[in-house]
């Protein structure tokens, strides 16, 4: 014991004296101004986050595959059906399923639709542009929040939304559950990449330059902006704005971007809200659980992308190898909302044609087909849409990309208890709990 | 019930957290040299140290509102610290293999069969990966007990004495120190 002491204080004194080189002098106004500007901000918060998914060893990454992949062999089903359990566990039992929400072309306005998980449909309201809007109709397409608001886009004339027509484009946000509310506008600069928090906030980007961030709760009018810095890329999808920050992907070719989660230069005034809900191929959890998928150039990858595989960073930013080199045919990935397990989605081919194939994967290297669904011809390419909140259901989006330009075939309504799908028409918007749904009619 | 104690230390985590730079300047004199003492521990590089050290003030700053127990603020910033370095250190290891500085330096003293001499430490500091230097840094390099240490990395204080024991028991062996 005393050996032990005696060696221990060698220890001690040995890091004593090697850590008289330790860099300590500081001028601490000086970093105090630096990480306080919103340049330091910026500097700080996202680089690191981005350089960490480009940069780790590759000695740690082997070691933790090997433990993994041990721990996986001594307790395949047992910790399968832990896992399962545990991500079911989040529904609670008797709580009611979730819809999904369709908006659809309607005379004089819209449509709003929905679906439950065996594909029945009904429309739960009728929009009348004109009793909404002046001057302006309804497009039919937009973001529905877990509480039943729409965020609707509105033109001049048809196309225009699309198109980018419309100088001063807006979002209407309407409350499905008190049409008579009065409509609630958020300016935008016209794009699709907006979305709702769990609590129903609204973030929508509203400029041209560096991808301000307005953030507007519909129920007070409140809003704040945030300058999320992703200058050069813009954000091709908000994942989640609950006034902690942005997550969104860009850069890429917009089907195959980079991912970083963004942290807000301004923190906003309301900040006391629930975990963020994120949407969307899930790439990550509140638990602080983030998904990376590296494809080879070959699969649309990012020119930095040497090292195919998919692989989840753990809350502290340590990652963990889900899959490595057996990507062909690999389109999509996302994390469940426990993050505990990943959904993968590939299309193989098959003697008739091809079929795309959902995987669940509850271990690295262990994985069960929870959807199974023969392609048309005419469709080579598909993708995750959003997943519901309880991972009880997921939009998967089918293209025919053979052609110079994309062609959309459409999108398939999967329930992931059950592995069946529907294809309902018209643009989906999200998904809301059928307990609201029944009390809009 | 008792009211807990709030300290002047505390006082300033709080101040600085709702956004005050003259009190996180005041951190940052304080604490800069522990975080600076791991940075280095870990990396073994002056340069790439400091620019750990910054990032991690950086971090800090962002996260200080989410910082429950005030009182943990020294373990929570040299555990920043630490993660960062170990952070730029992997992605350094994916460019280049990057050498822990192994100074010519006489150790001055003493008896050279007490005390561990300087090539010895770099070897065998060498031979470490960041997770391991994270664990002595921790514990050598800023002071911290198992307990100020699990909580930090995410363990439980028995997972990190035991790891300490075995990393101990290692470098031990590879010291001559049996």
């Amino acid at each position: 014991m005393s050996d032990a002491m005696t060696f221990e204080a060698l220890l001690d004194d040995a890091f004593e004296r090697y850590l008289a080189d330790a860099p300590v002098e500081v001028d601490p106004a000086a970093v105090a101004a630096q990480v306080a500007s919103p340049k330091g901000r910026r500097t700080l918060g996202w680089l690191p986050q981005l350089s960490r998914e480009l940069g780790f060893s590759k000695r740690a990454q082997v070691i933790v595959l090997i433990a993994l992949l041990i721990a996986a062999a001594l307790a395949v089903v047992a910790v399968g059906r832990f896992l399962e359990r545990n991500q079911l566990s989040l529904v609670l039992p008797g709580s009611p399923s979730m819809e999904a929400i369709y908006v659809r072309a309607a005379a004089r306005g819209v449509d709003i639709v929905a679906v439950r998980p065996e594909g029945t449909e009904r429309v739960v309201r009728h929009l009348e542009s004109s009793a909404y809007l002046q001057g302006l109709t309804f497009y039919p397409g937009g973001h529905v929040s877990e509480d039943g608001w729409i965020a609707l886009g509105t033109e001049s004339s048809p196309g225009t939304w699309s198109g980018g027509g419309d100088a001063d484009p807006y979002w209407a946000l309407l409350d499905l559950g008190d049409p008579t509310r009065p409509v609630v506008q958020v300016h935008t600069n016209g794009g699709p990449t907006s979305a709702w928090s769990a609590n129903g906030i609204f973030a929508s980007p509203f400029g041209l330059q560096c991808c301000p961030i307005r953030i507007t709760n519909p129920r007070t009018g409140a809003t704040h902006d945030l300058s999320l810095n992703c200058c050069g890329g813009g954000p091709s999808t908000i994942l989640a704005a609950d006034g902690s920050g942005g997550l969104t992907h860009f850069g890429g070719d917009g089907a195959r971007a980079r991912y970083a989660l963004l942290v807000p230069a301004d923190p906003p005034s309301f900040t006391d809200v629930p975990a963020m809900a994120f949407r969307e191929p899930r790439f990550a959890t509140p638990g602080g659980r983030s998904l990376y998928v590296c494809l080879p150039p070959s699969q649309l990858g990012t020119p930095d992308c040497a090292d195919p595989g998919a692989w989840v960073y753990d809350g502290t930013g340590d990652p963990i190898d889900w899959t490595r080199g057996d990507l062909a045919g690999f389109m999509n990935a996302g994390l469940t909302s426990d993050g505990q397990a990943l959904w993968l989605l590939y299309v193989r081919s098959t003697e008739s044609g091809s079929e795309a194939l959902l995987y669940k994967a509850t271990a690295p290297g262990l994985a069960t087909v929870v959807w199974r669904q023969t392609l048309p011809d005419n469709v080579n390419w598909v993708s995750l849409g959003a997943f519901a909140l309880d991972d009880s259901l997921v939009t998967v989006y089918l293209t025919d990309l053979s052609l110079n330009d994309s062609v959309d075939h459409g999108s398939r309504l999967v329930s992931l208890r059950d592995g069946k799908d529907s294809s309902p028409n018209g643009s989906f918007a999200g998904y809301v709990r059928g307990d609201i749904v029944e009390s809009w009619r | 019930m008792a009211i807990p104690e709030i300290t002047a230390n505390q006082v300033l985590v709080a101040e600085a957290a709702s956004g005050d730079h003259v009190a996180f300047s005041r951190l940052v004199a304080t604490y800069h040299p522990a975080m600076a003492r791991v940075a280095y521990a870990i990396t073994g590089d002056r340069e790439t140290a400091a620019d750990a050290v910054q990032i991690a003030w950086g971090t800090a700053w962002r996260r200080l509102g989410s910082l429950r127990d005030r009182s943990t603020i020294r373990s929570w910033l040299v555990a920043i610290a630490a993660n960062e370095a170990r952070q730029v250190l992997r992605r350094q290891h994916r460019r280049r293999v990057v050498e822990i500085a192994s100074v010519v330096e006489s150790d001055g003293g003493g008896d050279p069969s007490d005390r561990i001499s300087t090539v010895d430490r770099a070897r065998v500091l060498r031979s470490l990966d960041p997770d391991e230097r994270t664990l002595l840094a921790l514990r050598f390099g800023a002071g911290l007990d198992s307990s100020q240490i699990a909580a930090q990395l995410g363990m439980s204080a028995s997972g990190v004495r035991s790891r300490l024991s075995r990393l101990i028991d290692r470098l031990r062996v590879d010291l001559g120190h049996e």
